[in-house]
């Protein structure tokens, strides 16, 4: 398990980048939600181990990731936004780099590659950033690692990428893995995820489930304004609305709508409400 | 099956280190293997044809590439892969260590003795140093300077270890350099090294400004006639040789921890 404990940490005095975040991420798909500058990719950092918190911590079994010893590096695995290959090619860092993961699997590596037309042999140099950040991925899904951290993986990528992503991740990803994807592109992965993480001005303000966000919020797409909603906004000549889901039905997750809601002036009664243990349904 | 949680070093692990850092490391023994045999037969040329400049080209060459062995890391500029890589920073600090100040040199020290090696088998006897002293003496004479012979002779002696670890120092310089920065890494390498060689310099400088400034003030320079002031001042430079010497043995040394430790913190909290 990992865990997430009071964990703050500031780039300059009097800006918190992330200002005490606390979580426990198990297995599952985890989306990492916020705006610009909002504290995610600092997060990640975080959770790897590329940054040490100014207080808190962040710890995998107990075993502090700050500390960076073999036995969180070899199960955390945090790709980058922008991603600079020291070696020529993938099959190459296969060699060189997949060695000091004992969960590497060379073949789920190729059939990676194989979705997208490449067999690892070609120059990582004469690649498009898209390509280059598509192969990346490809090898970063056959790590094996406990938790995998994606920043924006499908920036850059075209449509049809982008769902062969989606589809190695299904693939890839075990039942006791979890992958944290941190991404602005809902709508391209929006039916993966178990999750969800919301950040927003450095703080973490939600962490839960998607089944229990569902539990108590129905999001609901309505012709004139819903009375009693938390939140709704117009689109496309409709409204869309999360409301208390006293019925209990089932919806899925409207991502956007979600998002919109937190960054709302009514996100703090939203979340209130989401997190409130006491919730009448 | 995972490794258990350790922060013990592994040599396994060290091997694995010294596979993921091959492609830029073999990269740089290549250049260094190249730049000592061109460095050999420029020396060969100079002491064919007794041009000095050729011999300190060649020592220059031959001392670059020895001390700029840790920029062979700077090839590896994603930090995130380097931070995140499942080694402990002791072994890939080791591995640095191990490759700059073993694996170069060894390598350079390997070529040069086999070249020498195939020259005597030529027949050609030759010793670098010996052709050092014999080209410098020989300028000496030209510019009737032939008095300071036994200082210069003394002084390439006596300052031999120290040449050793002034590239010692060069190398500690160059790794903190690499560690500690993250753009323009080599140019910024070279740059220090010129500037800790330039410190080291004024500092003993300095030192033997002082020393000549005692003497001058003393009485033994008062006592002195016109006919002994030259090997009085001979006499006194060869001290001041010694003096120096000692005092570089401190001071380099000194300078080579330093920024090892430093190095080594620095790699150890190295942050995105």
């Amino acid at each position: 398990m990992l865990n997430i404990n009071n964990v703050s940490f500031y780039y300059r005095k009097g800006f918190m980048a992330v200002d005490d975040a606390c979580a426990d991420i198990g297995s599952g798909i985890y989306l990492l939600l916020g705006e610009n500058g909002a504290g995610k990719t600092t997060l990640l950092h975080l959770i790897s181990g590329l940054l040490f918190p100014k207080s808190g911590s962040c710890s995998l079994d107990e075993v502090d990731t700050s500390l960076r010893s073999p036995y969180t590096t070899e199960r955390i695995f945090f790709v980058a936004d922008d991603f600079d290959c020291p070696f020529a090619t993938i099959n190459e860092l296969a060699r060189r780099h997949g060695l000091f993961y004992p969960t590497f699997n060379y073949e789920m590596m190729r059939a990676n590659l194989a979705d997208y037309g490449m067999d690892g042999s070609e120059k990582l140099r004469a690649m498009s950033l898209g390509t280059r950040r598509k192969a990346f991925i490809a090898y970063s899904l056959a790590l094996g690692v406990d938790y995998l951290l994606l920043d924006e993986p499908t920036n850059g990528m075209d449509i049809s990428s982008k769902k062969i992503m989606l589809k190695q991740i299904g693939r890839c990803v075990s039942d006791d893995q979890c992958i944290i994807i941190s991404t602005h592109n809902v709508h391209d992965l929006q039916t993966m995820f178990d999750h969800l993480m919301l950040m927003r001005r450095g703080r973490l303000r939600i962490s839960m489930p998607v089944a229990d966000i569902l539990e108590r919020a129905a999001f609901v797409s309505s012709p004139s304004p819903v009375p009693g909603a938390i939140f709704q906004e117009p689109e496309g000549g409709r409204f869309k609305a999360i409301i208390p889901n006293e019925q209990h039905i089932d919806t899925d997750i409207d991502y956007p709508l979600f998002y919109s809601a937190m960054m709302s002036e009514a996100g703090d009664s939203f979340i209130e409400f989401l997190t409130s243990k006491n919730i009448q349904l | 099956m995972r490794t258990a949680a350790t922060k013990t070093f592994s040599f396994s692990r060290l091997d694995q280190v010294w596979s993921f850092y091959a492609p830029c490391t073999t990269r740089y023994l290549m250049w260094a293997a190249i730049a000592t045999v061109v460095s050999y037969l420029m020396y060969l040329l100079a002491d064919k044809t007794d041009v000095i400049g050729m011999m300190s080209i060649s020592g220059t060459l031959l001392g670059a590439f020895a001390y700029m062995a840790p920029t062979a890391f700077t090839f590896v500029r994603n930090r995130s892969l380097v931070c995140q890589l499942p080694a402990t920073a002791a072994e890939q600090f080791t591995f640095m260590l191990l490759f700059s100040y073993v694996a170069v040199p060894l390598t350079m020290a390997a070529i040069w003795l086999s070249l020498e090696g195939i020259s005597g088998l030529c027949g050609y006897d030759n010793s670098m140093f010996a052709t050092m002293q014999r080209l410098y003496a020989s300028e000496l004479d030209a510019a009737h300077m032939g008095i300071f012979n036994d200082f210069y002779n003394l002084l390439m002696k006596r300052t031999r270890w120290l040449q050793y670890l002034s590239w010692a120092m060069s190398t500690a310089v160059v790794l903190l350099i690499v560690i500690a920065t993250e753009k323009q890494r080599f140019m910024k390498a070279v740059a220090g090294v010129i500037v800790a060689g330039v410190a080291v310099g004024i500092v003993s400088g300095v030192f033997m400004i002082v020393r000549m400034v005692d003497f001058f003030s003393s009485a033994e320079f008062a006592r002195a006639s016109e006919e002994d002031i030259m090997p009085v001042i001979t006499n006194v430079l060869m001290n001041g040789v010694n003096d120096i010497a000692n005092f570089s043995l401190c001071v380099v040394p000194a300078i080579i921890i330093i920024c090892l430790y430093l190095s080594w913190r620095k790699f150890k909290s190295f942050q995105m």
